[in-house]
């Protein structure tokens, strides 16, 4: 056997051995429980308090984005000693209470009571300290940057940690025109319009977790939090990350931990079973009746980095998209027909020897505007 | 070809002739023989003349002579002797006289023998030599062609046979590699009052004194029978011969009717000869996909460790390799099984009437049998897969007295995956060994020893920092002592462990290293005591001694600051003893009757919790600590098991049996996955975790067509578990110190019917099952803190209702063969979603009833040939080819769906593991 027979046996030994996975439409299934979705933790501190109530919704509607709100609830904290802070309803759903002070040596109850009068109530809650973020470090590693937070606790009390990420990056759109199509006609670019610059922020899907409950020390060491891939967009101009930091209780960590396993760990051989789970809300009524959540009170900790293309200069290399975009010459007799079917200006194409305005150098509009690359124009505040 | 053997054949005709013959006068013989034995006859004709005889007495031994002699020279009084047998003579110019079968012995060397222009052609003609390739077997079969039609006398000879019975033991062995031959039938060919060899190739057979034909069957082996006359007690070894398929003439086994004999019900035994034809991916034969082909066995998917039978779960099947307890049958996760086939004799699975002899385990008794060592020359055998190689050597130390076989096989594929260009693999590392000695000794003819070492280790890593590994390590030895023919017994003393261990040490803060460990030790005796032909009594007693390491956690490097947690090491014995007879009551009606009883005791030193009585077991309600010393007895269970089953023949070719069982087992298997994964724990039976408990009643119908070539069978059965151990949702089952806070028990119910059609012999062979079964658990206990499913039944992870198998071997020639399997059955079932909803950032899935749904149907078709290389016997090695391709449709058949959060939003997928047809080639090679 030549050389490359034997690689080409491997290879198919081993692209059999890897197997495949397709996606799967699961069985239309009619029956939607109508299940009450309790989304958010109580902040005692600086940030507001959001919790969002749903419901949930048929299984067909899964890898789309439906939410169901449940509007017109009355929702509230209450202590253990009577006192009420009641949450105001800011859009469907979303419910909301700025700065909330609360006792840490006190129990506090999350209290729903719906627009069709079931009452939800939770357990006790204990407002759990949070321990300052120590670091959020960064390693470019061969297969991109890896994020890492650190944290402990001297007391080594807080042992549970959840995180949440908001990525923002700048990056920056192919063309940096100098005209724009306004109105019929094309002229200069509006200064405080650019379309060049724009910044995307990405809030953590996945469930970040982490414990130091088998070690000597509760110290949290490289923590892996984000996950920027080699040569990818986030690290093309200025890249940017917060990382919150909530204290949990022991059962607050085994809930998340579980939804991790049923919806994010799956696929492996080994795969656990998913299973039903219970959070630490009840329907008042009926207890045994699901109530999706877990509401935990906690005084989040924050810390930000910034990672500039720079700092990553030798390794990076965000491929150009300019290849995607040609430049193409609109005469001036078809302007309106390119500039309002999907093309821009970038630049006017003037006669070398007579000065005279021939048409313009246009471009696809995402080779342009960075707003369609999913991004705002608006620079963030914190951004330097 | 041709050319070598004419040449073996001249120079085998040189050897025989002896000088040129002249004439000389010839000596006259007078005398009246009557009812000589030829022995006598010979000696009589020696002392009264010059000649001398040459003859092998194990061909003439049952010739008698009567003659009446007048005067005739010697030539004369031969000829008359042997007319019309089979017996040639030859006389020499010395007097010397060689009396052969079916040879002619040529005193004299053909006319211009030494003459060079003679070609060989001639010569080869001339000497009446058949230019054959398997001159060798021809040989055998002329040997035993013999000894069927010798007649054997057993025991001290009397000149009357005195009326009664009595009773012969002995060996039948392999005639080729001189090792026994389990499981093969020895039985009357009048009566058909037979019986079945044990593990060591040992029967004893009780049957009227007097003149009998006593026939052997074998699967895999040619039938062959022995002619004897019984004048007392004494011993008969057999030895038989491979079945080597002829194209011609196919030997039909006119008396493979063990399936309509036998007692037993629900055995499957599959010889390696059956093993090796069924195509495996990788092409290399697997005795556990094999055993998956049979009806009642399934498995939950491809890349499973372990097998159900008749709805029983992975763990409660007992893995015996040569006695040793294996409790991880597998290697590189479920892709190979741990057995190396070239060291396997045989395999039996029961399945539902289990000899009393075992207990332990509720399913099922899966007993591999290690073969031997050839006994009577050095071999070797090995094969070399693109991702295994193996090497196999045995033969004997001492000569039909002590034989050993060592077999080892390892894996490369590293090599391969570290070639991958994808990251996902080239991180990966995957790699196994597994290492086998077997050793047996006959001191004398009645006792033998036999020792037993196994050794398997698996270790890999996938795309991550996280390394798992396990191990197998087995060592007993086994003395069989037989104190005389009507009574013998075995004595086992063996070790088994188990470990595995997690280690991860990429961050140097959490590094920490996870083990698991079993250790059991047992000593057994078993006896066997046939007082006549119609009972075969079995008794023994046996001490099994657990001791579990059920978890350790501790830190790998200087920086680790994982606090070292060590789950309570845990102990028990598990003593047993039982007695079953097997009662011939008519040549039609069989029964068996066995008991088992088992003792089990739970042992210090370890700590209990008792739980708030009437409240479901959970930290919360733990009420108390109670702290037992070193080896006090904790918690002890046990009860009478029962093993009845009944055969009766309703004609030659067609019988009914039916089994009652019932089973304990105080060793469970704590799992949260579909298949066994490598990080599965086993727990003992404590206060708080009772031991399962089963029976089983089947019944069974069987006959067999066309002069028994082709058998039938249809079983069905029903199962009662109790006290199956099932998790809790988002139970934690490593390092748990309280598990009985994270399981409930369920009560289970199986039930089901098999049909298979099997034709073992034939250029054509194979076999087509169907079964049907269900298995359904219920969990309806409020006590344990939580119901499954509103405690209706629900369906067990590996209830897949139908299934289909089909094996099939076409032998177009002794070089060429083509193997096909054909697989369907049922989609295992799974838990869907029935709701989505949006938490921490994504969408998510709401599980709730478990098991309502069921994966796509699984089809599978596999297609291998086998090449053989010629058959020259003198050549130093013999190699053949297996090539074929897994999944021939190349059907997706999905192991697994799941749904996983991805950016956000919810994805169901589906998992296929050989989603592809997988071409193999493996190079085997023996010598």
């Amino acid at each position: 056997m030549n050389k490359n027979l034997i690689y080409i046996f491997i290879f198919l030994i081993i692209s059999g051995l890897i197997g495949c996975v397709q996606r799967f439409i699961p069985p239309v299934n009619q029956s939607n429980p109508n299940y009450l979705v309790v989304d958010g933790s109580i902040v005692s501190g600086q940030d507001s308090t959001i919790i969002n109530l749903s419901r949930t919704t048929n299984v067909n509607d899964s890898s789309q984005y439906v939410f169901n709100p449940e509007s017109g609830a009355l929702v509230s904290v209450v202590g253990i000693n009577g006192d009420v802070y009641p949450l105001i309803e800011q859009s469907p759903g979303r419910y909301v209470v700025d700065q909330l002070n609360l006792n840490q040596n006190e129990l506090y109850k999350l209290q729903i009571t719906t627009a069709s009068g079931s009452q939800y109530l939770s357990d006790s809650i204990a407002v759990l300290p949070t321990p300052p973020i120590d670091s959020v470090s960064w390693e470019l590693q061969g297969d991109g940057v890896h994020i890492y937070v650190n944290t402990h606790d001297p007391q080594n009390k807080t042992r549970y940690y959840r995180w949440k990420t908001v990525q923002t990056w700048e990056y920056h759109s192919s063309y940096d025109a100098l005209v724009q199509f306004t109105n019929g006609t094309v002229e200069p670019v509006d200064s405080n319009d650019q379309q060049f610059r724009c910044w995307l922020n990405v809030p953590s899907t996945n469930l970040i977790l982490g414990s130091s409950a088998k070690l000597a020390q509760d110290i949290i060491y490289q923590q892996p939090v984000a996950f920027i891939p080699l040569n990818s967009q986030q690290l093309s101009v200025e890249y940017s990350i917060v990382v919150t930091q909530y204290a949990l209780s022991q059962q607050a960590y085994s809930f998340w931990q579980l939804l991790q396993q049923n919806t994010e760990q799956l696929g492996s051989l080994f795969d656990v079973q998913p299973s039903e789970q219970t959070g630490n809300l009840h329907n008042v009524a009926n207890p045994r009746e699901p109530v999706l959540g877990y509401v935990s009170i906690s005084t989040p900790q924050q810390q930000r980095i910034f990672i500039s293309y720079y700092q990553v200069l030798n390794t990076w290399a965000y491929p150009s998209q300019l290849a995607d975009c040609p430049l193409k010459i609109v005469p001036l007799d078809s302007l309106n027909y390119y500039f309002t079917s999907g093309f821009v200006p970038v630049y006017a194409d003037v006669d070398q020897s007579t000065g005279q305005l021939i048409g313009y150098y246009s471009a696809y509009d995402y080779c342009v505007r960075c707003v369609e690359g999913g991004g705002t124009t608006a620079k963030p505040p914190f951004w330097p | 070809m041709k050319f070598c053997w004419r040449q073996y054949f001249s120079f085998f005709a040189f050897l025989l002739v002896c000088q040129v013959v002249f004439a000389q006068p010839e000596q006259m013989i007078t005398g009246d023989f009557s009812n000589l034995s030829f022995d006598q006859f010979i000696h009589q004709l020696e002392s009264a003349t010059r000649y001398h005889f040459f003859f092998d007495t194990s061909q003439t031994n049952n010739l008698t002579v009567t003659l009446k002699i007048n005067d005739k020279p010697l030539r004369i009084v031969l000829q008359q002797l042997f007319n019309k047998t089979d017996f040639r003579f030859a006389i020499d110019e010395d007097r010397n006289v060689f009396i052969t079968k079916k040879i002619q012995i040529q005193t004299t060397l053909p006319d211009g023998f030494f003459d060079r222009s003679f070609s060989p052609d001639t010569a080869v003609a001339e000497s009446n030599m058949i230019p054959t390739e398997s001159a060798e077997d021809i040989e055998r079969d002329k040997l035993s062609a013999s000894l069927e039609n010798r007649l054997f006398e057993i025991g001290q000879r009397t000149s009357q046979i005195k009326p009664g019975r009595s009773t012969i033991a002995g060996y039948v062995k392999d005639m080729k590699s001189g090792e026994p031959i389990a499981g093969a039938a020895v039985y009357l060919e009048n009566t058909r009052a037979g019986v079945v060899t044990d593990q060591f190739g040992y029967f004893s057979l009780t049957l009227p004194r007097g003149r009998h034909t006593i026939r052997i069957s074998s699967v895999g082996m040619k039938d062959t029978k022995r002619e004897v006359v019984v004048y007392s007690d004494g011993k008969l070894n057999i030895e038989m011969q491979d079945f080597v398929q002829s194209l011609k003439a196919v030997i039909v086994g006119a008396e493979k009717t063990s399936n309509i004999r036998g007692l037993q019900m629900g055995v499957e035994r599959l010889n390696i000869k059956m093993i090796k034809q069924v195509p495996v991916v990788f092409g290399e034969a697997d005795v556990l996909r094999t055993v998956l082909t049979l009806p009642g066995v399934t498995s939950v998917g491809e890349a499973s460790t372990g097998f159900n039978v008749r709805g029983g779960s992975a763990d409660q099947n007992l893995i015996l390799f040569s006695d040793a307890t294996i409790y991880n049958p597998s290697h590189l996760f479920g892709f190979f099984s741990a057995f190396n086939p070239d060291v396997v004799k045989d395999v039996e699975l029961y399945k539902s009437s289990i000899p009393e002899k075992y207990g332990g385990r509720l399913s099922s008794v899966l007993d591999v049998t290690a073969r031997e060592g050839n006994r009577k020359k050095f071999s070797g055998v090995g094969g070399i897969g693109p991702l295994t190689s193996r090497l196999t050597l045995e033969g004997p130390i001492v000569n039909d007295k002590t034989s050993f076989i060592i077999g080892g096989r390892t894996t490369y594929s590293d090599w391969i995956l570290k070639n991958i260009p994808n990251d996902e693999y080239h991180n990966s590392r995957a790699s196994f060994y597994d290492l086998n000695l077997n050793i047996n000794h006959e001191f004398n003819s009645k006792n033998s020893i036999y020792l037993t070492g196994y050794l398997s280790h698996d270790q890999f890593r996938l795309n991550s920092d996280t390394t798992y590994k396990y191990s197998n390590k087995n060592l007993n030895v086994k003395w069989k002592h037989i104190f005389n023919n009507k009574f013998y017994s075995v004595f086992l003393v063996g070790h088994d462990q188990y470990e595995y261990s997690v280690s991860s040490t990429l961050n140097p803060v959490n590094a920490f290293n996870l083990a698991f460990q079993i250790d059991q030790t047992n000593v057994r005796a078993d006896f066997t005591y046939v007082p006549s032909s119609n009972h075969t009594i079995d008794f023994g007693i046996s001490s099994l001694h657990y001791s579990l390491q059920p978890g350790s956690f501790t830190p790998v490097g200087p920086r680790s600051l994982v606090v070292p947690d060590f789950v309570q090491r845990e102990q028990a014995l598990e003593n047993a003893a039982y007695i079953g007879d097997k009662f011939e009551i008519s040549p039609a009606l069989s029964v068996q009757g066995g008991l088992r009883y088992s003792f089990y005791g739970y042992l210090g030193s370890h700590d209990v919790y008792t739980y708030a009585a009437g409240l479901p077991k959970s930290v919360g309600t733990i009420q108390d600590t109670l702290s037992y010393g070193p080896n006090s007895i904790i918690k002890t269970y046990g009860g009478p098991e029962y093993r009845i089953s009944a055969r009766w023949t309703l004609s030659t070719n067609t019988s009914l049996k039916a089994s009652y069982n019932t089973l304990r087992q105080y060793i469970h298997l704590l799992t949260n996955s579909t298949s066994i994964s490598p990080t599965d724990i086993w727990k003992l039976s404590d206060p708080n975790i009772k031991p399962q408990t089963g029976d089983q009643y089947s019944i069974g119908l069987y006959q067999n067509f066309k002069s028994n070539t082709i058998e039938t069978s249809f079983e069905l059965y029903y199962k009662n578990i109790w006290h199956y151990l099932d998790y809790k949702s988002g139970a934690t089952l490593v390092l748990n110190s309280h598990i009985e806070t994270d399981v409930f028990n369920t009560k289970g119910k199986s039930y089901g019917a098999e049909f298979m059609i099997k034709k073992s012999t034939g250029k054509l062979n194979g076999w087509l099952s169907y079964t049907y079964s269900r298995t359904l658990l219920k969990q309806d206990d409020p006590l344990a803190g939580q119901t499954i499913n509103n405690g209706d039944f629900y369906p067990a992870d590996f209830d897949k209702p139908h299934s289909v198998n089909f094996i099939g071997n076409y032998r177009f020639s002794h070089r060429f063969s083509v193997s096909l399997d054909v697989v369907y059955s049922t989609g295992r079932p799974i838990t869907l979603p029935v709701a989505v909803y949006y938490l921490a950032g994504s969408q998510r899935v709401f599980y709730s009833e478990r098991n309502q749904y069921r994966v796509p149907d699984y089809f599978r078709t596999d297609l291998s040939m086998n090449i053989e290389g010629n058959h020259k016997v003198k050549k130093f090695k013999h190699s053949s080819w297996t090539l074929g391709v897994y999944n021939l449709t190349a059907r997706k058949n999905p192991y697994s769906i799941y749904f996983v959060e991805q950016g956000g939003l919810i994805q169901g997928y589906k998992l296929s593991i050989f989603g592809t047809a997988i071409p193999f080639i493996t190079y085997n090679f023996r010598f």
